[in-house]
């Protein structure tokens, strides 16, 4: 009798593999939709969402990769407000397809805290062309840049080069493969 | 499908509006009639498992601590958060369409819309913490999760909130969601093990601001 290793059956209790019963989040006409099946649990209208440009401001998209253990650093360039601030900024993130599932994650940094990302983030805010206000800061501080920005209480010791604790976005790639990155920012 | 909106300020008459809006599932960045770049959504999928979702009004001044809502891991951790936030008549200025998101001791703004992915496994850190650390509430600061929703404004804010959860190591909905871990033995004062995390007694909270805030009931 041949053996026939099986599966015991108490431990796939909470386990549905057909994809009819998998809840997917996706986007479908202008909306954002959980799904399961041809189910629609939920949807989240983004119809009227508009988000205006600053009238100094502009766009920029691109698509980068990230080596394994590589980083990006994400700076504002020319479309950023005075003091770095943008008003949007869209990640998506695409892995190589042997990366297992449950190790498909990159994290970004920003002014000092580490944040996850599967594969999306999304975030807004609102700038001022001369002042900041309440954009993501996008411009790493530089002791160069002039007027020096004003830190209250003060910082000891001054920074004197590029520390991305106070602005700009690092992203890293911890996976063993690289990743690629489509990236709109806007302001 | 948004459009642009019609900008009648004789100071603004001949400025081109350039703004981005979803046309059907790719957001696109427009200048007047003409398209500055596009971003697709329309192959986007991410899996999870439950979620839970929710609308709040958040009047002036008032705050929304939001938790994992019992999806999280043993960490609190879950896979998807979404803020989706419109903005009353009364707020007459664009820049004023802000609301703060208060997140482990540090705030942040939120638009019209805020999106986090993250990746909930056998450790923490690679999913979004929105358990609260600590049975004591007594600040939105928390250094090991939970989230604040402010609106600094006088007019209201309509939010939409969904959280989902997903990770090879999830039970979610299960027992073993949210406060266990962290809390102590005191985890139902937290209010995460509801079925919103916020339907608790009002309370009072202290924003970065110094400022007492309270929470919606």
């Amino acid at each position: 009798m041949p053996n026939i290793l099986s599966t015991d059956q108490r431990n796939i209790k909470g386990v549905d593999c057909n994809p009819d019963k998998q809840k997917k989040i996706v986007f479908e006409g202008s909306s954002l939709k959980i799904v399961m099946g041809s189910q629609v649990l939920d949807t989240v209208n983004m119809s009227s969402l508009f988000h205006p440009a600053s009238i100094n401001g502009g766009n920029f998209k691109k698509r980068i990769y990230i080596p394994s253990e590589g980083s990006y650093n994400l700076y504002g360039g020319n479309i950023a407000q005075d003091q770095g601030e943008v008003s949007l900024i869209v990640v998506r993130v695409k892995y190589d397809k042997s990366i297992p599932e449950g190790d498909r994650v990159i994290y970004w940094e920003y002014k000092g805290n580490i944040f996850p990302c599967k594969n999306l983030m999304f975030l807004t805010g609102k700038t001022l062309d001369s002042e900041p206000h309440q954009g993501w800061d996008l411009e790493p501080y530089n002791a160069d840049v002039s007027p020096a920005p004003v830190f209250s209480p003060a910082l000891d010791p001054q920074p004197t080069s590029v520390d991305l604790s106070l602005g700009g976005i690092k992203i890293n790639n911890p996976t063993l493969k690289e990743v690629e990155l489509e990236i709109l920012v806007m302001n | 499908m948004a459009k642009a909106p019609l900008i009648c300020q004789a100071d603004l008459a001949n400025t081109l509006i350039q703004g981005g809006h979803f046309d059907r599932c790719t957001f696109t960045v427009t200048k007047d009639s003409s398209i500055m770049n596009s971003f697709s959504f329309c192959d986007y999928s991410l899996d999870i498992d439950d979620f839970f979702s929710q609308s709040v009004t958040l009047t002036g001044g008032r705050a929304f601590l939001l938790d994992d809502a019992g999806l999280g891991n043993a960490f609190g951790e879950v896979k998807f958060l979404l803020i989706s936030a419109k903005y009353s008549s009364t707020f007459t200025s664009d820049s004023d369409k802000y609301i703060h998101l208060i997140y482990e001791g540090n705030t942040y703004p939120i638009g019209s819309i805020h999106i986090w992915t993250g990746q909930p496994g056998e450790s923490a850190g690679s999913g979004i913490t929105l358990n609260p650390n600590g049975t004591g509430l007594t600040s939105p600061q928390f250094s090991g999760g939970g989230l604040v929703l402010y609106n600094p404004h006088s007019g209201s804010v309509d939010l939409k909130i969904v959280v989902a959860s997903g990770g090879p190591t999830l039970s979610a909905g299960g027992a073993s969601s949210g406060t266990s871990g962290n809390s102590g033995g005191t985890s139902g004062s937290s209010g995460s093990s509801g079925t919103s995390g916020t339907a608790g007694s009002s309370r009072s909270y202290y924003g970065t601001s110094g400022t007492v805030i309270t929470l919606q009931t």
